[in-house]
């Protein structure tokens, strides 16, 4: 090759890496997992340049050679990949139709799906309350979990709400979720419920603002439960687990509201072991909100409390989880207590003990989602910070001032939940059974 | 110039510095909203009167339930920019969480004057329009929400619904029409079918209701109450063969749940219930599927 041919391809060559670097997209968010079934998975991603985004996905890295792309050409990426088998690991990488690539279709980049609905098998959920600081103490509680989710890894994780301070705008999820989670995002799905401070820059009534641009969430009951016909509150089943996540912020919270009228023929239709409800006001927490007071939240806790709690415990709830208050705050096993704390009666405190196996024994319940058998309450929103208050509500076993999330695992007719410190400390524990 | 001498200086610090303690411990107490109020007051000081930060603090104000306190900012902001819309809308929305639904509607037509696609404004104003017993003034507003959100929620359709009932207590084909619109968009969504099932049997068409009912309970998994429901239906129609019919019906679907469904007291509960039906030990009345 002659030096005028040599010139010639270099500068070819040149100006084809500077046209591709002119065209190449930068990952601005991403790639997050959202409303898994036993059979699909939905996988978001943000570019900062518009394209037709692309999935390539398979049983194996080297395998990832399917492809779904969707249409249009644009900066939010949603594609949905279907046909995929139960309890199944897939690996992925998401890219244009370019076939630029942004990630690998590597370990990190891979899912399990859902079992099939109402299949008994061990089941981990993390949850964290009001974690949207961007702090120091959200990525301490954050690696705190890590340290056992690299043990053996969450199948799902639940946000209680106040996802991102101080006013859920996009750039503060940016921050407080998509930075600070990218690591678990991209592996194990979230379901957000929607707290105050996300619902300053969010509608619930018209499903707007970056609260539901961000989520994909179920209306029509895909991943089981009832159609909810609004991302607002939905439910959904893990394996022998039905999850309900209810909008206490910016929703009717009416007994004859269409979020109750649902909530009573969703668990009314409900067939799993276990129910675990969430949102984000508790109706019992003396912490940095009072439950007592009306006028504290517009109402919120005490119309939770009213007018939910009858219809949750008549459907057989087994675990309440909330924030709001930033504290961690843990209940007695707890039946029909719909009043202020000064009404709470000994009759309404079904086990009195800690519920801790090495100590007074578990909780126990009869198994069947029969209604009132009792509930425990986690106000648990001291995962991005802690505000103190006088941490003196009589409903509660404990009531600890300190940084920390929550760890369930259920395994069949058993769920052990555990509050993880910010150092990784085991600050509470315990169990329920079922018979 | 002379300097204050410098015990005064320090008293005044520490007073300050008091004055700070007492007011930002409490503040801080409540997380960052509060701290955001406690800047927002801060810069208020700087810029007195901005209308930008009243409008702000106003609405924190009101989110945590501090009425009072947001009205007062709130009236603020608009007396400073009379043309600031969003506050006239957060002003309306406390009047009518104080129950000042007159005061309210104006506001809101006010808004609405200047806005009239803005879809919170003419939401609340059909809400506060029910409130004030005006539900046939409210239906315009409702239908126009509806036509004009990209994703309408359940909510608005059921009060569309319980709008149009409360104007003209026999207009149940029209209030039906609008859940139908409402499911067509929706889905099978429980609490609208729910809503036309009570509608359709309110209003004496029975076969109506069983319709529904039957299109409710194909989507399932537990049956028993439903089909307890569709004997009350019957039974309240006097058509008591086909009532005992269905209590059967739910007494099978009972037998079949798996047995930890099966042996809880609520489903002991319900088979007492279905078997006093059967017995024709209960009076007739209205009951809901569900516990």
């Amino acid at each position: 090759m002659s030096r005028g041919h040599h010139i010639l391809l270099g500068l070819f060559l040149w100006f084809g890496a500077a046209a591709g670097w002119a065209h190449a997209q930068k990952l601005e968010r991403g790639p997050y997992l959202q409303l898994p079934t036993d059979s699909s998975m939905v996988i978001r991603w943000r570019t900062d340049k518009p394209s037709k985004g692309l999935v390539r996905w398979g049983l194996s890295p080297e395998s990832a050679t399917n492809r779904v792309q969707h249409a249009g050409s644009l900066t939010e990426h949603v594609v949905q990949l279907t046909r995929l088998k139960p309890n199944t690991r897939y690996f992925y990488a998401i890219g244009s139709e370019t076939n630029q690539w942004l990630t690998p279709a590597a370990p990190e980049f891979s899912f399990i799906t859902p079992p099939r609905p109402g299949t008994v098998q061990p089941v981990r959920i993390w949850a964290v309350g009001d974690p949207g600081t961007a702090s120091t103490n959200q990525s301490n509680v954050r690696n705190a979990f890590y340290q056992i989710h690299r043990q053996r890894p969450a199948d799902l994780w639940l946000m209680l709400g106040d996802n991102a301070y101080s006013s859920g705008t996009d750039a503060q999820f940016q921050r407080a979720v998509f930075d600070v989670y990218g690591a678990i995002l991209r592996q194990t799905p979230v379901w957000p419920t929607l707290g105050n401070h996300d619902a300053m820059h969010a509608d619930s009534p018209t499903l707007s603002g970056p609260y539901y641009d961000i989520f994909t969430l179920p209306t029509l009951g895909q991943s089981g439960g009832l159609s909810s016909g609004t991302e607002a509150y939905y439910s959904f089943d893990f394996a022998n687990v039905h999850f309900v996540c209810l909008d206490s912020e910016d929703t009717d919270r009416s007994r004859d509201g269409a979020m109750a009228a649902w909530l009573r023929a969703d668990l009314a239709n409900n067939t799993r072991d276990w129910v675990i409800a969430y949102f984000h006001h508790p109706p019992y927490t003396k912490g940095s909100h009072d439950s007592d007071k009306h006028s504290d939240s517009a109402g919120r806790m005490t119309e939770m409390r009213e007018n939910f709690l009858p219809i949750l415990e008549s459907g057989g709830v087994d675990l309440v989880l909330t924030g709001h208050s930033h504290s961690y705050e843990r209940s007695y096993l707890l039946n029909g207590h719909y009043g202020l704390s000064t009404n709470l009666q000994p009759s309404m405190i079904l086990n009195a003990g800690s519920g801790r196996l090495d100590h007074e024994g578990s909780y126990a319940k009869n198994g069947g989602n029969a209604p009132h058998q009792g509930a425990v309450y986690i106000c648990a929103g001291s995962s991005g910070q802690i505000s103190g208050g006088k941490l003196n509500h009589p409903v509660n076993w404990v009531s600890l001032n300190k940084l920390g999330s929550l760890l369930i695992d259920v395994d069949g007719l058993r769920a052990d939940i555990r509050f993880i410190g910010d150092k990784g400390q085991l600050r509470d524990y315990f169990t329920i059974e079922k018979k | 110039m002379r300097s204050n001498p410098p015990s005064l200086n320090l008293a005044a610090a520490l007073a300050a510095l008091g004055l700070l303690f007492r007011t930002a411990v409490p503040l801080l107490a409540h997380g960052p909203d509060h701290v955001f109020i406690l800047s927002l007051t801060e810069e208020l000081t700087r810029q007195p009167g901005n209308a930008d930060l009243l409008l702000q603090r106003g609405e924190r104000y009101r989110s945590h339930g501090d009425l009072a306190s947001a009205r007062t900012d709130l009236e603020a902001a608009l007396a400073s920019n009379p043309s600031l819309q969003p506050a006239r809308l957060r002003l309306a929305l406390v009047a009518r969480d104080q129950d000042r639904l007159d005061e309210a509607l104006t506001l809101l037509d006010t808004t609405l004057a200047a806005e009239s696609t803005n879809l919170l404004a003419r939401a609340t104003r059909a809400d506060v329009r029910m409130r004030a017993g005006r539900p046939a003034e409210a239906i315009p507003d409702f239908d126009r929400v509806l036509a004009d959100s990209s994703h309408p929620r359940p909510e608005l359709f059921i009060a569309r619904a319980r709008a149009v009932l409360s104007a003209d207590t026999n207009a149940f084909s029209r209030a039906l029409d609008g859940i139908n619109e409402g499911i067509a968009q929706l889905g099978p969504v429980p609490s609208l079918q729910m809503l036309a099932l009570d509608i359709e049997e309110r209003s004496g068409n029975i076969d109506g209701a069983l319709r529904r009912l039957d299109a409710v309970m194909a989507g399932m998994e537990r049956k028993e109450r439903w089909l307890m429901r569709r004997g009350d239906i019957l039974r309240n129609a006097q058509r008591a063969t086909e009532a005992k019919e269905a209590y059967r019906r739910a007494l099978k679907a009972l037998d079949a749940l798996p047995e930890r469904l099966r042996r809880t007291i609520a489903s002991e509960e319900l088979r007492r219930e279905l078997g006093a039906r059967l017995a024709g030990n209960t009076p007739n009345t209205g009951t809901s599927p569900h516990r």
